[in-house]
This record gives C-alpha cells, structure tokens and sequence, in this order.
C-alpha cells in the first residue's frame, strides 16, 4: 500500500496518506484516523471532480504541482501543501516538522535587485535582513533562513532577476540539537 | 461611423471595448508589448502591431509610437480604456493634432479635473458640496494651523496632483502638522513632479459612491446612478455595487442632480464619473472626476440595460447620447469583484507566474470580462488584475448569493489569488447587511475576514489520491476515460518518485 506524505502550509507536521486501488477504480484512502472510498472523474488535465462512494458527495477539484509544491483546489478554496519524499524525511531526520533548513536565498518573483546588505564570508544571524529587491513597484527584504555564514552571493545590485533564481547561499550553522 | 478604431490599451479593458466596437461593423487595431504577443486581447483584434519593448514606458505609454500605428494603420479615433493614457491630456491633444478622435473628455477637462485644487474650486463654484478644507500657500504655516483649527481635526494633507493615497497623510494633532506638509509634499514631489499640497477635513466613516455620468456635444448631460465602491484595499477599489445599499430615493436624487451639475459646469463631454464621499450622516461632497471609462463600468451597464462603450463611440462621433434621463432607471442589483493575482495575507503582494489552471464561472447572470487565459503568464510588468467578476440578480441578497456561487466555481492555479477573499467579504455579516465604508478592512482584518478550508482530512486525501492516479502515468490513464493525464507534464515530477 502506497504511502504519500503531505504537509499542510502553516502546518508543524506531515500528514501520511495511505492509499489502495479497489475494484472498479475507487481507491481507498486513509488520513490519519478517517477512511475514504473516493473515486477521480479526470476532465481536464489538472483536475475533474471527485466522488466519495461512501457518501455519495461529489466534490469538484484541480490540482497542480510544481516541485513539491502541491496547490490543490477544492470548492473554492485552495489547499496548498508541500511533498514530503522519503528521502526527504531522511535528511531531515524524524524530528517534528521535517523542516529544510536550507541556506538558499532564491528570488520570489522576478524583479530587481536594489540592495545587497552582505558579502561573502559574513556571519550572520537567522531572520537579518540580506538584500532588498523591488518588484511591481513594491520593495521586498529578503532575509537569512538559517544561521551561519554567507558562502555565495550570485547577484549584483541593479540586475533583473528570474523567479527562483539562486541570490545568496548561506551555510547553516552546526545544529545543536543533531548533537547527541 | 467609425471604420477603423484604435485600442491603446491591454488586458480585459481593450478585449471588452474589442467586442463593441465589433458589434458596431468597426474594425479593431490592437497594439502590444512582446510579453502580450499571445495575449487575448491580441486575439480578438482585427489587426494588431507590437510595440517593441517591454516597459509601461517603452510600450503601452508610448504617444508617439502609438499615434505611429495609428497614422499607419489608418485610424479615425483611439480608445484609450482606463489606466495608461486614458487621462493624459497632451495625449489627446497629440491625437487632436493628428487629425484621430479622441474617445473621451477634451484635453480642457481632463486637464482641469486632474488637479485636485482646480477641480474642487470649480465644484465650489458650481454649488457642488466639497470637503471642507484649506488651499494656499503651503509655506505659511501660521495660516494653515489656523485653517487646520477651524476645519476640526483629524484633518487629511493631500497633494494636489495625487492618486492612490500618494502624498497623503492623516493628521489627529496640531503638533503632526508640520511633518506630515512636509512629509506629503516630498512624497507628492517625488511621484508627481509637483509638491502643492492642501487640507481637507478627514471624515470619519465615509462611503465611497460614485455617479456615472455622460455628456454629448449637443449639451445633453446624463448621470446613470450610483455605483458603491467602499470596499478597498490599498486605496483600490476591489468590490463595486449598484445600487448602493446606502441610498434612499431622494439621497439618490440628489446626488444624482449634483453629479450633473458638476458635470454641466465642466462642460463635461463622454463617459465619466463625479466622485463623492458620504458620510455617516448621510452629507455627501465631491471628491473628484474620473475623466475616463471606469474599470467598475460593468454594474452600471447591467442595472441600466445600457452599453457604455457604445454610448461612447456615438458621442465621440458628434451624435447625441443615445438616452436621455427619462430613458434610465436602475433594474436589479449587480456587484463586481476584481479578481487580482495578490496574496491578501501577505500583505496583498502581487502574484506572478503562469495560470496553470484558469476556469472562468459562467451561467445567467454572470459576466466575467478577462484578459488572460489558462497557459498565460502574469508578469511584473503590468497591473496584476486577471479580471472582473460580475453578476446580476433581482435584488442585492440574491446578487450575493450568486457571487459568492460564482466566486468558489472560479478556479486559478498557478499564481496566488484574492479569489477565496472575495467570497469571504461577500460572506461577512457586516458586507451582508450593507454597513461598508472605505476602512472596512482596517475594521476587519484579512486574518478575521478568511476562513480556513473546513475539510483538511478530505483535501489530503483528494490530493493524494490525484497524485497516485497522475504517478501511475500510462497505467491509470488507460484505466480511466482521461487522455490527459498522460500527457501531463508534472505526472514526472520528481517529486513522488521513489515515494
């Protein structure tokens, strides 16, 4: 039985879904404590509607995933979660949260680059501010993930930068808590 | 008649004008950036130019190019749409000179009715109610703490070429005076390139409502009522009604009579809108004149019956409204949504990226006029507006409950939205029984106004299930009915691999 393990944005842990083919395509999915009979009726390539066999309810869905980036739609509301792999989880060890604590700065739209506040080689704390950008008018700050030490900076003030391109690396402090 | 028109714009606003200028036997030129070179609006036209470049500036801003395609095209007049060149006087003159119609006000009244200052004195003038305030010299600050003293504070500093809450500021003390002048008049130097700044008393409470009026070169001046725009974010309008639930008969009647006058005394031609605001013990003042189509249009055209751009393109052409006032009444309840590509609870962000998933409600009684569509890119570049949801119902509770029917059968991936906040102010008890004014998201904030999605347990388990059904590529695709799950691009994503 296959599981998949999501996690809810805003949400401190990952949730495992388990799931099983029945017969007559229904697929029996089980979330934490509750079991459900659904059905997937695909109209368009992201979506269709959903029938739970139990219930009778017909639910209509679109879902789109980008990465582990996982947006589903559903009655008008938007559930956006994030895939935990295996090896993922691994990495992260089995702590709560499975949290990345990844020391990349990437762009979260595409804008400019106004101002870099550090050089490669700083030390920095977690949460200081690391450059500034402006996109659609508006400034943005973005700041250090984790704590440590600055290793890259692959941006120039003025440059017009791509969503997700990589800005800064930071290396991540030794975490305390991996010690024994 | 007009054979050929030019649409100097983009997005919803130049596909809607595209569709009554097509009613009408014209033939629609469309001009476009490259990032707009697949963009509906370019699919719609009958012709259509890129304009090189990318910027506002290089682009849609650009008179000179624009009249280029216009003269080499072989167009009788221009339609502007709103935003852009719509309220650019020496555009419209630039037009005049070129021998192409403007569609829209003369550059006389555009120009009077973008300066504040000269705007409110001719409306002074005219017996229209203004906001009490203070104009003069800003430098004498003797005279304006006086001004301030007899207005009663709180008081408002406001720049006189302003928009969008630009070089304004709100002033509760005496002692706040000096730096917010200061303040206000930097600000306004920096974004308009003029620092005259002037009083007004701040009132409390206050609805925004706007009358629509429409004047021809016969001297027929019409308004065709109100539309309630109090709901706003940002100094932006997101939610427009009509009517407004604030009005009574003879309020309506009255505002409605100024709003004409206003217009009389400008010597108004074209569609355009006299703003007021209302406070809460029902005296309404002039705010000011939009001398443009407005985006909010749509609610008046359909409690109307009326065409607005097609009114616009008889007046332009020296014809006489096609209405008069006796011809108007207000049938119905419509409300507008603006649907933009921003993140209500981070701090209304805009969005960008592609519209992977983009499905637009429709049934009787909803119109959604839209610039976009699924696989289309929203970009930095331009106003991040995907489109305008409207519908139409008997009267106000029913017009509410099919927005809030159209706002959850609206879905959008891809980019993030303010649709499920839409439907959560359309939903409030205070949105429900019409007690709005233009600090109602200051009184209900985004995180008390948004609801959590009720059934997480069964979103996990329809996200899972379609993910399984999607990795198993080929496999389940044979099984079920779907061609396209195959095809899909994300069914490799590595992300559930090896899961």
């Amino acid at each position: 039985m296959p599981t998949l393990t999501l996690q809810p944005q805003g949400q401190e842990s990952p949730i495992p879904v388990e799931l099983e083919t029945m017969t007559d395509d229904i697929l029996k999915v089980m979330v934490e404590d509750t079991q459900y009979a659904l059905k997937l009726c695909w109209e368009a390539p992201h979506g269709g509607w959903v029938r739970n066999t139990e219930t009778g309810e017909v639910i209509p869905f679109y879902i789109w995933v980008q990465g582990d980036a996982v947006s589903l739609w559903m009655k008008g509301k938007i559930y956006p979660f994030t895939a935990i792999s295996q090896q993922a989880k691994r990495q992260a060890g089995t702590g709560a949260g499975a949290h990345s604590h990844s020391g990349e700065v990437k762009a979260p739209m595409p804008g400019t680059i106004l101002k870099i506040m550090v050089t490669p080689g700083e030390t920095v704390e977690a949460n200081v501010p690391l450059l500034i950008m402006e996109s659609m008018k508006m400034e943005m700050t973005l700041t250090t993930p984790t704590a440590g030490t600055v290793t890259k900076v692959l941006c120039e003030e003025g440059q017009l930068v791509e969503m997700n391109t990589l800005l800064i690396s930071v290396a991540p402090e030794k975490d305390e808590s991996d010690v024994p | 008649m007009f054979r050929k028109v030019l649409i100097a714009n983009r997005g919803e606003i130049a596909v809607r004008i595209t569709q009554t200028l097509q009613e009408m036997g014209i033939n629609v030129v469309a001009i476009y950036a490259e990032a707009d070179a697949k963009a509906p609006h370019v699919a719609t036209a009958d012709e259509a130019y890129p304009l090189s470049g990318q910027t506002p500036s290089e682009t849609y801003l650009n008179v000179e190019k624009i009249l280029g395609i216009a003269k080499s095209a072989g167009v009788e007049a221009i339609h502007p749409g709103y935003g852009f060149l719509s309220e650019n006087a020496n555009f419209a003159k630039a037009c005049q000179a070129a021998g192409i119609t403007f569609i829209g006000p003369s550059p006389e009244v555009i120009t009077a009715m973008g300066d504040k200052i000269i705007a409110k004195a001719a409306m002074e003038k005219a017996g229209v109610p203004v906001v009490p305030g203070w104009t003069g010299d800003a430098t004498r600050i003797d005279e304006i703490k006086q001004a301030a003293e007899k207005i009663g504070y709180p008081v408002l500093v406001k720049a006189a070429a302003g928009g969008g809450g630009k070089g304004m500021r709100l002033v509760h003390e005496p002692e706040e005076l000096q730096a917010a002048l200061e303040g206000a008049a930097r600000e306004a130097k920096k974004a308009f390139g003029d620092d005259r700044i002037f009083l007004e008393k701040y009132v409390t409470r206050p609805r925004h409502i706007e009358f629509q009026i429409f004047g021809d070169s016969h001297g027929n001046v019409v308004h065709l009522f109100e539309r309630e725009c109090s709901i706003q974010r940002r100094h932006q309008k997101i939610i427009e009604e009509s009517p407004s639930p604030a009005l009574t008969p003879e309020l309506r009647e009255q505002m409605g009579s100024a709003a004409i006058k206003a217009a009389q005394a400008i010597g108004y031609t074209n569609a355009g809108t006299v703003e007021f605001i209302l406070d809460v013990d029902n005296r309404f003042y002039f705010l000011e004149v939009n001398t443009r189509l407005q985006v909010e249009h749509p609610v008046t055209e359909w409690v109307t019956h009326q065409d607005l751009v097609r009114a616009q393109l008889y007046v332009a052409m020296g014809q006489p409204l096609p209405f008069t006032q006796a011809d108007l009444s207000q049938d119905g309840h419509s409300i507008e949504c603006r649907v933009y590509a921003e993140d209500p609870q981070n701090n209304f962000l805009p969005s960008t990226g592609t519209l992977h998933v983009y499905h637009e409600p429709s049934g009787p009684g909803i119109r959604v006029d839209s610039g976009v569509q699924e696989g289309g890119a929203v970009t930095v570049h331009y106003d991040p507006m995907l489109s305008k949801l409207i519908v139409w119902a008997k009267n106000r509770d029913a017009a509410m409950e099919k927005m809030l029917w159209a706002l959850s059968h609206y879905p959008v991936l891809g980019v993030t939205t303010n649709i499920a906040f839409l439907h959560d102010i359309i939903a409030h008890p205070a949105f429900q029984s019409g007690d709005i004014d233009t600090h109602f998201l200051e009184r209900y904030p985004v995180r008390d106004i948004l609801s959590q999605g009720e059934n997480q347990s069964m979103s996990l388990a329809i996200a899972a299930a379609a993910l399984s059904q999607s990795s198993k590529a080929g496999a389940a695709t044979q099984k079920s009915s779907s061609e396209s799950v195959t095809t899909d691009p994300w069914l490799l994503a590595g992300a559930w691999r090896g899961v």
